[in-house]
């Protein structure tokens, strides 16, 4: 048979698969007509109905099977074979449900670390936050501030006003863009209806939305006279619109009040976006507010807002490098302007202070503060590593002892006749079948 | 074992039925095994059934194909006819049976002379 012949024949064995009874069917009836025509030939050729019969089925061979080898070509028998092992496996490990309880849990506490521990790798140490074209998009890292100046208790990641109006006027980056905790535990007091709530906001700078490329689902993200006016609109994310609105087309111009200030709702931003916090998921932004109340990370207003105080560094910076600019060539132009913004409204730098470095991180779900966080997590994926490696080698002595005891039942499987590919399939299928009742 | 010889028949057979349909048009089983039946003059004892088997392997090779229809004394059945892949592949094998043919001859008449 050429190649060209193999297409063909498997695809005919496949769509036998699903047809395979009417298939059958129809083949009895083919062959029952055909003996009819036969048994008529001999009839007229002068025999008996009965004797005609008889000879009919003579000529025309065994019909029973003929009919198994049909089905046999017909199909893959590999299929049903398969089936044949599993339905096996399914029986003995039904015959010893200790053994089968203890394999699938053992397996299931192993895999289930796993995954559980992979899931929270990959938000943190791979995916990058739903962005468009993240690789161009980076968090803004400091290693230190001047003195006499205070900050957020965050100081890798705290900038004052006056560095992120030069970022963005002086600098060749595309975009800069801030956002600010409206507490230091990220949640404030709001109200949608009367019954008060607490939600995770952020106030941002007007070009937040479209800096990121973020979408909306409804209505619009900020403008620039967003920023400038401290507007009272809030754009709340989809899950928020969800759980506290089910999902209302109407929810715009509706009021959400945050520390009982109205705010009108203006947008909801496109779905998976939760905002730039990492650990924190955000329900809603808002324009940076000039309000005391609204003081950056809900400090007190007497030592200064974070707009006019440049003591205050308290805002969080994200930067959007341009096509074609690499992040070295940014970062460094960033430098040079920060060099000179940092020491705006504050005492000069003095002879021996050290110059602080920016740096541009990637834009990952979570900004990677340092390398501690990534390295626990890898020493834990590989503890629950060798959980599932542990748990593994349990499964398979436990499979071996009890294969060890049934030697004499494959012996006489053997001398019965069963192939020894047979007996090495059918216990590789008791092995699945063991598995896949685990992922259930 | 009994199966080797099958295969060399069921090749046969299989080159058989192509030709059959190839000169006779749409046929179904009970013909063909009529036909060759006829040509084999008792030659050859043919068990009817494994026409059927003959057919379903041309078939899922796309060398035949088959559709239902009315019988001259007007039964149902399925009717049997030769495809473009099919009518290639009777070129191909017609050649080869008769290159394989000529070998034979020729071994054979060596040994005559000898």
């Amino acid at each position: 048979m050429t190649m060209s012949d193999y297409a063909p024949m498997f695809l005919a064995k496949l769509k036998a698969l699903f047809v395979q009874r009417r298939d059958e069917s129809a083949f009895d009836e083919e062959i029952d007509v055909h003996l009819e025509m036969l048994t008529e030939k001999y009839e007229r050729q002068g025999l008996s109905a009965p004797e005609a019969l008889r000879a009919a089925r003579r000529q025309f061979g065994n019909t029973t099977l003929l009919k198994q080898r049909q089905r046999e070509s017909r199909t893959t028998m590999f299929f049903a074979d398969t089936w044949q092992d599993v339905r096996y496996g399914t029986r003995q490990l039904a015959k010893t449900p200790v053994f089968t309880i203890v394999c699938v849990l053992t397996l299931a506490l192993g895999v289930g670390a796993n995954t559980a521990v992979f899931s929270v790798m990959h938000a943190v140490l791979i995916k990058m936050l739903p962005v468009e074209d993240a690789s161009h998009v980076f968090y803004l890292h400091t290693t230190g501030f001047p003195k006499n100046i205070s900050q957020t208790g965050d100081p890798a990641t705290s900038f004052s006003y006056p560095i992120y109006r030069s970022l963005r006027e002086r600098s060749d980056l595309q975009e800069v863009l801030t956002f600010i905790p409206m507490s230091t535990s990220g949640k404030v007091a709001v109200r949608v209806g009367v019954a008060p709530e607490e939600a995770t906001g952020d106030m941002v700078g007007g070009n937040y939305f479209r800096g990121l490329g973020v979408g909306t689902e409804l209505g619009r993200g900020f403008t620039q006279k967003d920023e400038d006016d401290h507007a009272p609109v809030v754009v709340i994310s989809e899950s928020f619109w969800t759980t506290r609105f089910a999902r209302s087309l109407d929810v715009l111009g509706k009021t959400l009040y945050i520390k009982s200030i109205p705010f009108s709702i203006v947008g909801v931003a496109a779905k998976r976006f939760e905002g730039t916090e990492g650990k924190l998921p955000v329900d809603f932004w808002i324009p940076l507010q000039s309000r005391p109340e609204f003081n950056a990370w809900g400090a007190p207003a007497d030592e200064g807002i974070y707009l006019t105080e440049p003591r205050l560094w308290a805002m969080k910076l994200m930067v959007r490098t341009a096509p074609g600019v690499s992040r070295e060539q940014a970062q460094a132009q960033a430098q040079a302007v920060f060099e000179r913004a940092a020491y705006t409204g504050i005492a000069p730098k003095r002879a021996g202070d050290p110059t602080y470095q920016l740096s541009l991180r990637e834009a990952k779900q979570f900004d990677s503060q340092d390398g501690t966080f990534a390295r626990s997590l890898r020493i834990l994926m590989t503890m629950v590593g060798l959980v599932l490696l542990i748990a593994m080698c349990n499964v398979v002595m436990l499979l071996m002892a009890r294969n060890a005891r049934r030697q004499r039942e494959f012996s006489v499987r053997l001398a019965l006749g069963a192939g020894r590919k047979e007996i090495a399939r059918q216990l590789l299928a008791a092995g699945r079948t063991c598995r896949h009742a685990r992922s259930l | 074992m009994a199966t080797d010889k099958s295969e060399v028949l069921q090749g046969t057979l299989d080159l058989m039925i192509l030709k059959t349909l190839q000169a006779l048009g749409p046929l179904h089983g009970f013909g063909i095994a009529r036909r060759i039946e006829q040509l084999s003059e008792d030659v050859l004892t043919l068990n009817e059934g494994t026409v059927y088997t003959s057919l379903l392997r041309l078939q899922q090779k796309s060398w035949i194909g088959s559709e239902w229809g009315v019988s001259d004394n007007n039964r149902r059945a399925r009717f049997y006819s030769i495809t473009k892949r099919g009518l290639k592949q009777l070129t191909v094998e017609t050649e080869n049976w008769e290159r394989i043919a000529a070998v034979i001859g020729r071994v054979l008449a060596l040994e005559a002379t000898n």
